[in-house]
């Protein structure tokens, strides 16, 4: 309990940040879907921190943290076979050529 | 964990196996690649080695002999030893040859091919110890060994271990075929490194497989390192004998054996398990 | 408790330095797979953040998931990009982060152009396969491309042409080539020699002095050929995935990052200073120091099979239907331009060296 709990949220914010630059900076798909494993990451983060200086006894913040870890997978999975079916339509992976997909 | 290593290193020779190039590493002289990527290629055999080490923090030779008696040890475990896979990944990169590149894509595919079987073949010895750490896992099994209780699962920790190792018959991404793969490049410090780390990869799944299917250090007479050495080089010859019986199969085939055999026997297993600790057979 | 607490920070900064750098790497190296192992790393800090805050069995699970996950998803960008080493990119301008984090890549200087023609040259006319079989070979192992996806690369058609022509003069011109290569100055360069001893089928000739000896260009340029005989695996990135795409295309635009970039960075450094100058503005959380169990499997177990029963099914649905989506959308022969299931499941039956025959099986 020596560090403060700021110290990890600020943690958290920087990453969240970052993700959020890559998020909306890049051009290839796979570096945007990078990008939100970011963010969860940060949240996750926040999560675990909160647990531990907040509710340790209770561990449902961990349980919530599991949850989004599995979340990111799964994120992960659909996302990559998507890009995949986009990829063999297009023959391209940069979102600005996913244009006609704003329907 | 040195001497495993060694003694691991001298029994493949005694067995002269057929472990794909890892025995034509050049040791004495060092290889110059001057497209090698100048960070993540010296930072794979680090890497893989470190990974090895860790991992063997957590096994028991003895009822207070354990590096970390973790809560979590067979976790930690699994968890630790990919970091091999992923010295792999930068070595193979790294190298930036064809060969190298080509044998870290196979690398990848098995890893995604045993990944889940091993941890099924897992699952089946903590369900019946009810806990993570692995002198507790031991001791579970004071009255009954849990290969004598799960074969199935002994047979599918062999199979994986057997992957996970890249020993024969899962060795393709470091097979001639391949050229060797990542390992034909290395030379020097790296080479020996590598060697160090396959050996002890071999040396660390079979003591595993000694605690988790046979009782570890347990046994009458002798002092208990003299049994967790004794079944750990036992299984493991067991192992790379078994290994040379199968023709060497290719990585498609391998992730096909996984998806159609290894991953529903596991499955199989685990329920075969669960019935067993319903029935009441197995530690209390 | 003084170390103790000392141990805690140096852990601390050192996870943070980690996880921070790492995220800010992967978001701008030039090289996909560094940025993917960059990412790794990050995440790796976040699971020490977690053990640090005794969630071990969360921080590991961490660790597992992504080494795995990374590893795949860094196979995906490797088979999808257009210069996954960054090679192209080194060359161009670069923000100080990106050079920082995009260090030891090898920018395309001319030599190696040349150089990756020679690539060319070799091939052609060791069994007059196209060009850039490079990028195929490099892809082979995961049977996905046997159409040639990196052809429909925007301009890959006049670049075919131009290299082709470019070929001949190259192969001719190759010793004076290799002499003038920055790199030749210390190292005897092998392109050549490299696809010549691909060709030369056979694992008995895997010695490679041998082939070395055979190649032409090398016993000029080096003279402990003889002894070098490991240095058969010179290839860079560039000529190895792209060897089609080295010339005439600097101009076209393969910036990895979009024009809106000064706007994204903005709009991320004010999202973390906002964050960051509200935590510091209320820095006093209603913090417990009430002990609690540290058996985090049983505990967590107990959660997820008691409480959190149905949510854990639901996210166990979840999964498989993930997984059935997945296989569904990628499931072989789907579109046109496949060639179908037999393709990709004959394709891998037999372990095929892809020094002997690089195009034999797709």
């Amino acid at each position: 309990m020596t560090i403060p709990l700021s110290a990890y949220l600020i943690v958290a914010a920087l990453l969240f940040g970052i993700g959020i630059y890559t998020v909306v900076a890049q051009r290839s798909a796979v570096m945007v879907l990078m990008g939100v494993e970011v963010l969860l990451n940060a949240i996750g983060l926040n999560l675990i921190a909160f647990w531990r200086y907040v509710h340790p006894q209770d561990y449902s913040g961990q349980i919530f943290t599991i949850l989004i870890v599995t979340v990111g997978a799964i994120e992960m999975a659909v996302g990559l076979a998507i890009m995949m079916l986009l990829y063999r339509n297009r023959q391209t992976q940069q979102v600005d050529d996913y244009q006609e997909l704003k329907g | 964990m040195v001497v495993g290593v060694a003694f691991t290193f001298w029994l493949e020779r005694a067995l002269t196996l057929a472990v794909g190039a890892a025995q034509s590493l050049k040791l004495s002289e060092d290889v110059v690649l001057t497209h090698a990527d100048r960070w993540m290629y010296p930072a794979g055999p680090i890497s893989a080695l470190f990974g090895v080490t860790v991992a063997a923090a957590v096994l028991p030779f003895g009822p207070r002999l354990i590096g970390a008696d973790l809560g979590i040890g067979a976790f930690y475990f699994i968890v630790v030893v990919d970091f091999v896979v992923l010295g792999v990944a930068l070595s193979g990169w790294g190298a930036g040859t064809r060969n190298a590149v080509e044998s870290f894509y196979r690398i990848t595919a098995q890893l995604v091919s045993y990944v889940i079987p091993l941890g099924l073949a897992y699952v089946g010895a903590l369900m019946m110890a009810a806990s993570l750490s692995t002198t507790q896992i031991v001791e579970a099994q004071r009255d009954v060994w849990f290969i004598v209780l799960q074969p199935l699962g002994f047979i599918l920790y062999l199979v994986t271990g057997l992957m996970q190792a890249y020993r024969a018959p899962f060795y393709e991404p470091l097979s001639e075929h391949l050229g060797g793969g990542f390992l034909n490049f290395v030379g020097g410090w790296k080479a020996l490194m590598w060697r160090a780390a396959l050996a002890g990869l071999l040396f660390v799944i079979s003591a595993m497989g000694a605690v988790l299917y046979l009782g570890g250090w347990l046994g009458p007479w002798l002092p208990p390192p003299v049994w967790m050495l004794l079944k750990t080089f036992a299984l493991m010859t067991l192992m790379l004998w078994l290994g040379r019986r199968f023709k060497p199969l290719s990585t498609a085939q391998m992730l096909s054996l996984s998806w159609r055999i290894l991953i529903p026997a596991g499955l199989l297993n685990v329920l075969v398990v669960g019935g067993l600790i319903l029935a009441g057979v197995g530690p209390q | 408790m003084m170390l103790g607490e000392t141990a805690q920070w140096v852990a601390f900064i050192l996870f943070t330095l980690l996880t921070v750098l790492g995220a800010l790497g992967m978001s701008t190296t030039m090289s996909m797979f560094r940025s993917g192992i960059f990412l790794m790393a990050s995440f790796i800090g976040v699971a020490g953040l977690f053990i640090l805050l005794s969630a071990d069995l969360l921080g590991l699970l961490q660790i597992m998931m992504y080494i795995g996950g990374m590893l795949v998803m860094i196979l995906f960008m490797l088979l999808f990009s257009m210069d996954p080493g960054g090679a192209m990119m080194a060359g161009m301008d670069m923000s100080p982060v990106e050079r920082l984090f995009s260090r030891g890549l090898k920018p395309q200087d001319k030599g190696e152009e040349h150089s990756g023609q020679d690539d060319m040259a070799g091939e052609e006319d060791s069994d007059g396969e196209k060009p850039h079989d490079h990028a195929a070979m490099q892809h082979s192992g995961m049977k996905i491309d046997g159409e040639h996806d990196h052809h429909a690369m925007h301009n890959s058609d006049d670049q075919e042409g131009l290299s082709e022509q470019a070929q001949p003069q190259s192969h001719g011109e190759m010793a004076d080539m290799d002499m003038g290569d920055e790199d030749a100055a210390h190292k005897p360069h092998d392109y050549a020699a490299i696809n010549h001893s691909g060709m030369n089928h056979g694992a008995a000739e895997q010695q490679m002095g041998e082939n070395h000896a055979m190649t032409h260009g090398d016993a000029g340029n080096s003279p402990t050929s003889g002894e070098k005989d490991c240095e058969h695996g010179q290839m860079d990135h560039s000529s190895m995935d792209h060897g089609d795409m080295d010339m005439g295309n600097m101009d076209m635009d393969m910036s990895m990052v979009t024009p809106a970039r000064p706007w994204a960075a903005a709009i991320g450094i004010a999202f973390s200073a906002v964050l960051v100058g509200l935590l510091l503005w209320r820095p006093t959380w209603p913090v417990t120091s009430a002990a609690f169990s540290t058996d985090s499997p049983r505990e967590i177990g107990m959660l997820l099979m008691g409480k959190y029963m149905m949510a854990f099914e639901g996210v166990g649905l979840l999964i498989l239907l993930g997984i059935f989506g997945a296989v569904f959308l990628q499931r072989p022969g789907s579109h046109p331009s496949d060639q179908g299931r037999e393709a990709y499941v004959t394709a891998d039956k037999n372990p095929v060296s892809i020094e002997l025959e690089p195009e034999d099986e797709s």
